[in-house]
């Protein structure tokens, strides 16, 4: 039997019915039952429809509100699959800090689902991309670890090849005032394109709002977005 | 960073400044080593294989040592051997002025003649038996001659606790002190005491490596700590034990000869060790879903509670302490407080703190305080010390919880079992052969 990939314990696996019934095949989980309980699953009825927070009402929250006094004609409508808790903190400082690839198996099924069961076929999946240093010391982009049997396209590129600072190092404050970090690399221009960006985690929005920007000047007519955390 | 802090370590490029990266190249090796369908990590000499350790961009990292930084294929280790190069002492380091009692004493003799030999050495003193201080006289040695020594344990805890009783024991050494959780940088000293996962960082640096509790987890069944162990001494150097709950495998090793012993079957006291009651009660899961506390086990938790004396409620697994509690609150008088306690709970010092202040009665808890922590005059049960996560070496050190204070050397310790098992029944054995050896001291 394998052991959880967060607390190293033996899991223990109990079959049930409603597996019985899926006919699908057995999956081994990775992490125990225990550590799972842990990440605060977002239902879809109480969230912000601008970012994807949850909250008591359906209305968009401050910050949200403020991208639109900042200008922006459609917010990104961000839908997220867990709340950005304790425990998602100290997942991505594994994952993407430590560089611990193993752990892209914690979220790797679930996230590819819910990305590819939340809009119909005629969309264009685009990943925020990782800097070129990061790339190499890292080995890996996060997001792209986090899908799997997922078509992306690559359509975004950092202007420079220098590492730029991390947004997670700065205050919110910083964040804001990042500029716009993107290129648009695709071949043809986006005529009328549907596109959904896809990243790790929304925290002010400022990284995904870039990126909506750029694909929009290229084009694009619609762009929304997913995470994992919010 | 000076020269002397790579002595006798190992350490990853990324922790070591970029100027003297480029001063000591030739002294760097890989820090991977790939095979055929597998990769070694060379800092914790552990094998993985390759598509658990591929990452995309080609290169490949270690999963298995990867909370002290990630160890890549393109990283390289440095290390400079160790010089020993420390200011002689003059006098004696050791300021400590208590007293050693004559067992006690024996014992100490004893350590302090196996250091002059390299290999293994096993001290196997009880629960309570003192162990910090019989070792003393033994680092006073150790440090006089020059010789590196380290204090390692499997337990943050126990590092904790052990570093300002050596700081007021030896005032003029600067030992430091390293863990995870750790502020302190590291600095070059003659005394370092830190987590058996740090020695992963060091390479023939110790004469004298002494850890404490190692039946603990992850010490015990962890290859890979073993090896660092090893590998952090100096080949003529000397590996010492300690524990109050050797496992099997030390055991067998001392049958076989293979490894030197010495024993303190008595406790600071001069009493015996409580031996626990085994008691069988089969449905007592099933009442407690009833929200009812079987009939014996109600009698004698409300006669602690007369009597006035806290008690621990051992049980196996983290989902069965709130309802335990639960039960427990409903069916006890309303005078006796009681909590949980879990590793991972944010308010566990606070809890047993509380508790040694007398505000709680009792604690409902995992195995997390098996070990490492003492309250005078305590009573334990155990709720299901058939169950796998209680092995033997966690029973007696579980029982070992009981009688630790002058004032009542005696204590309950209780055993709830549904099931016969060889766990339950070799902790009551050892710790009868323990008594045995103890009464026999006794009488001289």
């Amino acid at each position: 039997m394998d052991k959880c990939l967060i607390c190293g314990r033996e899991i223990k696996v109990a079959l049930d019915l409603k597996w019985l019934f899926s006919l699908q095949p057995f999956k081994e989980p990775v992490i125990c039952h225990n550590c799972e309980k842990n990440f605060k699953a977002i239902s879809d009825k109480q969230t912000c429809p601008g970012c994807g927070r949850l909250q008591d009402d359906q209305l968009p929250c401050k910050d949200c509100q403020r991208w639109s006094k900042m200008g922006e004609a459609a917010l990104l409508g961000n839908r997220a699959l867990y709340v950005y808790n304790e425990a998602m903190k100290s997942y991505m400082q594994r994952y993407k800090f430590n560089g611990d690839y193993q752990w892209r198996l914690i979220f790797q099924d679930k996230f590819s689902q819910f990305v590819t069961k939340s809009y119909c076929k005629n969309v264009l999946y685009v990943l925020i991309p990782v800097d070129q240093i990061t790339y190499k010391t890292r080995g890996f982009n996060q997001v792209s670890g986090l899908l799997q049997n997922v078509k992306v396209s690559n359509l975004l590129a950092f202007k420079t090849t220098k590492a730029h600072i991390k947004q997670s190092t700065k205050t919110r404050q910083a964040r804001m005032e990042t500029a716009q970090p993107f290129k648009y690399c695709g071949k043809k221009r986006l005529t009328g394109q549907k596109v959904i960006l896809i990243d790790d985690i929304y925290t002010t929005g400022r990284t995904l709002y870039h990126a909506k920007h750029v694909l929009q000047q290229n084009g694009a007519s619609q762009v929304r977005s997913l995470t994992l955390a919010r | 960073m000076e020269l002397n802090e790579l002595y006798g370590r190992l350490l990853l490029d990324t922790e070591v400044p970029a100027d003297l990266k480029k001063e000591l190249i030739k002294n760097s090796r890989p820090a991977l080593i790939q095979h055929e369908n597998y990769i070694e990590c060379q800092r914790c000499l552990s094998k993985t294989l390759k598509n658990k350790a591929r990452l995309p961009n080609g290169a490949y990292y270690c999963p298995k040592c990867i909370l002290l930084g990630r160890v890549a294929s393109n990283n390289k280790l440095y290390h400079l051997p160790e010089k020993n190069l420390f200011s002689s002492l003059e006098c004696s380091p050791l300021v400590w002025q208590g007293k050693l009692s004559l067992f006690q004493q024996q014992c100490s003799d004893q350590l302090r003649k196996a250091v002059d030999r390299s290999g293994e050495y096993l001290m196997w003193a009880v629960t309570g038996a003192g162990k910090t201080e019989m070792l003393f006289p033994t680092l006073e040695k150790v440090l006089l001659q020059r010789k590196r020594v380290c204090l390692a344990s499997p337990r943050v805890d126990v590092c904790n606790e052990l570093y300002p009783r050596i700081c007021t024991a030896f005032t003029a050494i600067d030992p430091v002190l390293l863990h995870g959780h750790s502020k302190k940088s590291y600095h070059y000293s003659q005394l370092t005491i830190c987590t058996t996962h740090q020695l992963l960082r060091f390479l023939g640096a110790f004469d004298l490596l002494i850890i404490d509790e190692v039946d603990a987890f992850p010490f015990t069944n962890n290859e890979m700590l073993k090896q660092a162990a090893r590998r952090a001494l100096k080949p003529n150097g000397t590996l010492i034990f300690l524990t109050a709950t050797p496992t099997q495998e030390l055991l067998g090793k001392i049958e076989r000869h293979q490894l030197a012993a010495s024993y303190l079957p008595l406790r600071f006291h001069r009493h015996l060790l409580p031996v626990p009651q085994v008691w069988f009660c089969g449905r007592w899961q099933d009442k407690m879903y009833c929200q009812k506390l079987p009939v014996k086990l109600k009698s004698e938790l409300n006669r602690w509670i007369d009597e006035g004396f806290p008690f621990l409620v051992f049980v196996s697994r983290l989902e069965l302490l709130a309802p335990v509690l639960r039960v427990l609150e409903a069916n006890l008088p309303a005078k006796a407080k009681g909590d949980s306690v879990f590793s991972a709970d944010p308010k566990r010092i606070n809890k047993v703190q509380e508790m040694r202040d007398h505000k709680l009665n009792y604690l409902v808890t995992t195995t997390i305080l098996e070990r490492g922590v003492t309250f005078p005059s305590l009573n334990v049960m155990v709720l299901g010390a058939d169950e796998k996560t209680f092995s033997t070496t966690a029973l007696v050190q579980i029982a070992g919880r009981a009688g630790r204070s002058q004032k009542r050397p005696n204590g309950d310790v209780i055993f709830v079992c549904t099931d016969q098992v060889k766990n339950v029944r070799k902790a009551v054995k050892q710790i009868r052969e323990l008594n045995k050896k103890g009464k026999r001291l006794l009488n001289g």
